[in-house]
């Protein structure tokens, strides 16, 4: 790989990192890499300083008093997903199982994942589907995000130092499921359901420009919990789907139609009687 | 009930080496890391180049402006077109007679035909400087109207690739015995369709790399380069820069794949050794695999139109291919000959059909050029025979596997010449598909596959019955063809004092095995075991003049080579054995390791007698000095390998998804040196193939940008593959062995696209085209739904 040329920094805190990355007006981030070095080694990316937040600590991993999980930004997602499925938090160790590969999990991080946001992102669409929050070091200071909120917003110079899932959900019914690009391993149409007691929490990932809640269909979810295909199609309709040739747009559109409705049929099957 | 032995099949229990499931003698080195290739290799005063590259399919442009990038840090040399008083072009090797060949510029002159055809290079002291300075060279381009696709290519208001042409048809061959028409109308059944074999870009796990190295004092050129053939890459650098090829060495080390575009010569290697020669230093290039995908060459990318009749029990009596072959920008090194030859000769497959009428044109496009990929015509060839068989049968309402037999060249029809021109040697075709269908649980399929539709599932069974040729054969053939190329291969056996063999190949493994399988072939020949003799490939210079590792014909031309050449050693050592003991030569008794005789108790080693040799004290005349001999095997004839495959797979009526669920290959490649290494062989085949069937497509982007994404096979995406052999040996060869590299490429792909069409042919799909994706499925039943089927 020969990306083009730019200076280095690996301050030692968070606050230096943040400095760093004000100081200079083509900055960039790296934590596990996934996302960067692909940019870089095709030269796409061509940042003026990469800040790499080897040495700012950020590798908090926990349960904190409250019960939230606690992930800090340099956790890798192998790390995460063996916590997670030691510990119980179901939907995070299954997608721990079906993201990327072993090589790109053990460089990978969790955080790094839901600040990409990749269309095909497997991670963003689990923090969606569980309500994560994130907490944003900027210029203002420190905040806390919904993480939804904060892909909406996020664009000046900033650090997620860690995100946090609900101890609420932990116990709820949930699971993901994925159908993967035969030529990236990337999502072409995945789902995370997490059922909580207002109904079931839904995002996808893979078929749309960004990983998103499903706000409409979760709303025909929870007018009945085994919606048929036209109604959850019909949800679908206000989005903007995205393709290429393996996988073009209108049959990511249907894929992911019927991965939501398999998904909910297979979690009203379980479901005691 | 049939063994579970993958090896199973008709492989006789061997007497000696050959035959054996001998591991690799080569994989420890390479599997640990030890493998040496060529980017590995740094040479002191080494240099480094980096090439600039069209953004553009088709543009001119007047100015190359290198001024920036010369006074980059780091840099040695800038060069463009217009540093050549005569500008090099890297010329075709195989130019079928009245084609129009125009080959490459080695650095693009005032006009761009794809996609990354190299226009500059910067030379620097790192590989970083060399690509940074790169950036900085500036080209004034004038995006010119292009051509990407065949069918587009042929019409009067195509953009011309070639200005200096009229049109953009680079090649036409039109085989067969004629006779269609009247064939055809005779007959009560004909049916039309047409189909894609698309384009691919084949990946080797290491992409091309050239080190040249020209020493000024010596005059002399050495070259490492990443190769199947380094003589012939010596011969083509040697032609294309005006080098002296007796100065000029080629060391091909461990090749990390080839299939195919690994045996030509590109600019890359011309430049560089263009530049040592200026520089008086060594040049180093190592494709980055976005340069892969844009300037090594491409494979297939065939459409066809077919016109088919036959009798109402699906007795084959006319077939009309028409076939437009798209090659890209320049006539690459046998691009005029494979989407021709290896396909035009194969059409037939192993069927006996009347008349057969073939016309296939070769098209320029503004696309990378398209060459060899494994099975190179071949897999094109099977393709749409296998494909016309099923559905010629699903027309009639037959069995696909009925209509095969009903077809068949029986044994008494072969040796035979195809009206194409084929040479079939061999062939028991209705005992291989026997074997595979049995394997497949045929008929049980069948039953549970009618089960299934009633349930409103969809599974389906595909076969094809494949044959190929492997070897180049004959040279006189070759030149028949435009062929500028040997058909014979090279091998040198040595003995050394100590009673180990040296054998020395004219072929090059880039990942075949050949350390192990020739070591296998020669160990019979002179009676020692394989791990007491080294293979050496790869070096002009220590291994006699030979043409390479290509059409798989390693084995059974390379192979012979190596028995005949040890055999004669064998011969040698036998006579110079029985001098040494003053015996009799038919009265000297080899035991194990020990020459003696019933006459008395004399004995002699193995060793000794290769000692004796080397010291020459008591060599009689007649037998010279040593014990080396040398072998230029030239085939007689081109062998036939073939193949029964069956694919089975489910598909998801509503995700348009398919599952393989099982894959049986029977294959007949004569004599297998080593089932293990030819396992091996049908597998990786066989990914391809899958991967050709199932993902990938190389066809560039709408604006003549190369696709970076195409799908490549991967462990994970495969079923466990069923493997057998029939054993039809050949008498083109002493071993009896016809090849078997591409087999898996070939097969694979009508294996599969009949077993989804015959699952989905209830459901109204008639056609479907590689690769299957899911979208493209499922559009074909909507298609069909929409139609009322």
């Amino acid at each position: 790989m020969i990306p083009a040329a730019f200076d280095y920094a690996a301050p030692e805190s968070a606050g230096a990192a943040l400095e760093a990355l004000r100081s200079h007006d083509n900055a960039v981030l790296l934590a596990g890499g996934h996302t960067l070095l692909t940019a870089l080694k095709q030269r796409q990316s061509r940042p003026g300083l990469v800040v790499d937040l080897r040495n700012a600590g950020l590798g908090r991993l926990e349960v904190d008093g409250v019960g939230d999980l606690v992930i800090g930004a340099r956790v890798t997602q192998q790390y995460l997903a063996d916590f997670c499925a030691r510990e119980g938090w179901p939907v995070l160790a299954e997608i721990g199982e079906k993201a990327g590969d072993p090589m790109i999990r053990a460089r990978g991080t969790f955080v790094g994942a839901l600040c990409a946001a990749e269309p095909g992102g497997d991670w963003a669409a689990g923090a969606l589907a569980l309500g994560a929050m994130v907490r944003v070091l900027s210029g203002e200071g420190e905040k806390t995000l919904d993480y939804a909120d904060y892909l909406e917003r996020k664009a000046e110079p900033h650090i997620v130092l860690e995100a946090s899932i609900p101890a609420k959900l932990r116990a709820a019914p949930q699971g993901y499921t994925k159908v993967k690009h035969a030529a990236i391993g990337w999502s072409v149409a995945s789902l995370a359901h997490v059922e909580t007691e207002d109904g079931p929490r839904l995002a996808a990932s893979g078929a749309l420009e960004r990983p998103r809640r499903l706000e409409a269909v979760e709303q025909v979810a929870t007018a009945s919990k085994v919606p048929d295909l036209p109604a959850i199609d019909d949800a679908l309709s206000a989005l903007t789907f995205t393709g290429d040739r393996y996988a073009p747009a209108d049959w990511r559109r249907r894929r992911l139609a019927l991965l939501v409705r398999d998904h909910l049929h297979t979690q009203s099957a379980k479901e005691p009687t | 009930m049939k063994p579970e032995n993958p090896y199973a099949g008709e492989l006789a229990e061997p007497e000696g080496w050959v035959g054996r499931a001998v591991e690799r003698l080569e994989d420890e080195r390479l599997l640990t890391g030890a493998g040496r290739y060529v980017d590995d290799i740094t040479l002191p005063g080494q240099l480094y180049a980096a090439f600039v590259r069209s953004p553009h399919p088709h543009a001119v442009f007047s100015q190359v402006d290198t001024m920036a990038a010369s006074d980059a840090p780091g840099v040695h040399l800038c060069l463009t077109a217009s540093d050549f008083d005569d500008l090099p072009h890297v010329k075709p090797n195989w130019i079928l007679p009245r084609s129009t060949p125009r080959g490459r510029p080695i650095l693009a002159k005032g006009r761009v035909r794809y996609v990354g055809e190299p226009i500059a290079v910067v030379i620097a002291e790192s590989a970083a400087a060399a690509r940074d300075a790169a950036e900085l060279v500036e080209v004034d381009y004038d995006p010119r109207p292009f051509v990407l696709h065949q069918d587009e290519a042929l019409g009067d208001s195509a953009p011309r690739v070639h200005e200096d042409m009229d049109n953009n048809v680079a090649a036409t061959f039109t085989p067969g015995n004629g006779g269609f028409d009247e064939a055809a109308s005779a007959a009560p059944f004909r049916t039309r369709f047409s189909l894609r074999n698309q384009r691919l870009v084949p990946f080797s796990i290491e992409c091309r790399a050239v080190n040249a190295d020209h020493d000024p004092a010596s005059e002399r050129m050495t070259l490492h380069i990443a190769h199947q053939l380094p003589h012939m890459a010596r011969r083509m650098v040697a032609e294309t820069i005006g080098f002296p090829e007796n100065r000029l060495r080629v060391i091909s080390p461990d090749v990390g794949g080839g299939f195919g575009p690994k045996m030509h010569i590109y600019q890359e290697e011309a430049v560089c050794a263009l530049a040592s020669m200026r520089l008086g230093r060594p040049v180093k290039w190592t494709e980055r695999r976005s340069e892969n995908v844009c300037n090594t060459t491409h494979g297939r990318d065939h459409a066809m139109s077919i016109d088919v009749a036959a009798d109402e029990d699906g007795t084959l009596r006319a077939l009309r291919i028409e076939s437009r072959a798209n090659i890209g920008a320049y006539m690459s090194s046998m691009g005029s000959g494979i989407p021709t030859i290896n396909v035009g000769l194969f059409v037939m497959g192993v069927y006996e059909i009347p008349a057969v009428e073939v016309d296939i044109k070769c098209l320029y496009t503004h696309t990378p050029p398209v060459d060899a990929y494994r099975g190179a015509g071949r897999p094109e060839a099977s393709y749409v025979i296998e494909r016309t068989i099923d559905r010629v049968a699903h027309e009639l309402g037959l069995d696909p596997a009925e209509v095969r037999r009903r077809n068949f060249l029986t044994e008494d029809q072969i040796p035979r010449r195809q009206p194409t021109g084929a040479m079939i040697d061999s062939g028991r075709y209705h005992h291989t598909l026997d074997e595979a269908l049995e394997r497949a649980g045929y008929e049980r399929f069948r039953r549970e596959q009618a089960e299934a539709r009633e349930r409103g599932e969809l599974l389906g069974i595909g076969i094809a019955h494949y044959t190929e040729s492997c070897g180049v054969g004959p040279g006189q053939v070759q030149k028949l063809v435009g062929f500028d190329r040997g058909g014979y291969e090279s091998a040198r056996v040595r003995m050394t004092s100590d009673g180990r063999a040296i054998v020395f190949s004219g072929s090059h493994s880039h990942g075949q095995g050949h350390v192990t399988t020739f070591a296998q072939i020669a160990a019979d020949e002179l009676g020692i075991s394989p791990d007491r003799i080294e293979v050496i490939q790869g070096d002009t210079e220590s291994v006699p003049q030979g043409v390479g590792t290509f059409n798989s014909r390693s084995v059974p031309v390379g192979g012979s080579a190596v028995k005949v050449a040890a055999g004669r050693v064998a011969e040698r050592i036998h006579k110079l054995a029985a001098h040494l003991l003053q015996i009799k030569p038919e009265a000297l008794i080899r035991e194990g390791e020990v020459f003696g005789s019933d006459a008395s108790n004399d004995t002699l080693t193995f060793a000794e007698v290769c000692h004796a040799a080397w010291t020459g004290h008591n060599v009689p005349a007649d037998l010279g000095v040593g014990l080396e001999e040398t072998e230029f095997y030239h085939p007689t004839a081109m062998s036939a390998p073939y193949g029964a495959h069956v694919a089975q797979v489910r598909i998801d009526g509503e995700t348009g998804e398919l599952e393989l669920l099982r894959y049986i290959a029977v294959d007949d490649c004569g004599k297998v040196i080593n089932p293990l290494l030819a396992r091996g062989q049908v597998h990786g085949g066989l990914a391809q193939g899958i991967g050709q069937a199932l993902w990938e497509d190389g066809m560039p982007e709408d604006d003549g940008s190369t696709i970076l994404d195409t799908p490549v096979p991967r462990f994970d995406m495969l079923p466990r593959f069923e493997t057998a052999h029939t054993v039809t040996e050949s008498w083109t060869n002493p071993l009896g062995a016809k090849g078997l590299g591409e087999a898996g490429a070939i097969g694979a792909p009508p294996a599969i696209v009949n077993a989804a069409i015959d699952a989905l042919w209830h459901r109204g799909v008639r056609e479907l085209d590689m690769p299957l994706t899911p979208a493209r499925i499922l559009a074909a039943l909507d298609a069909a739904k929409g139609h009322g089927a």
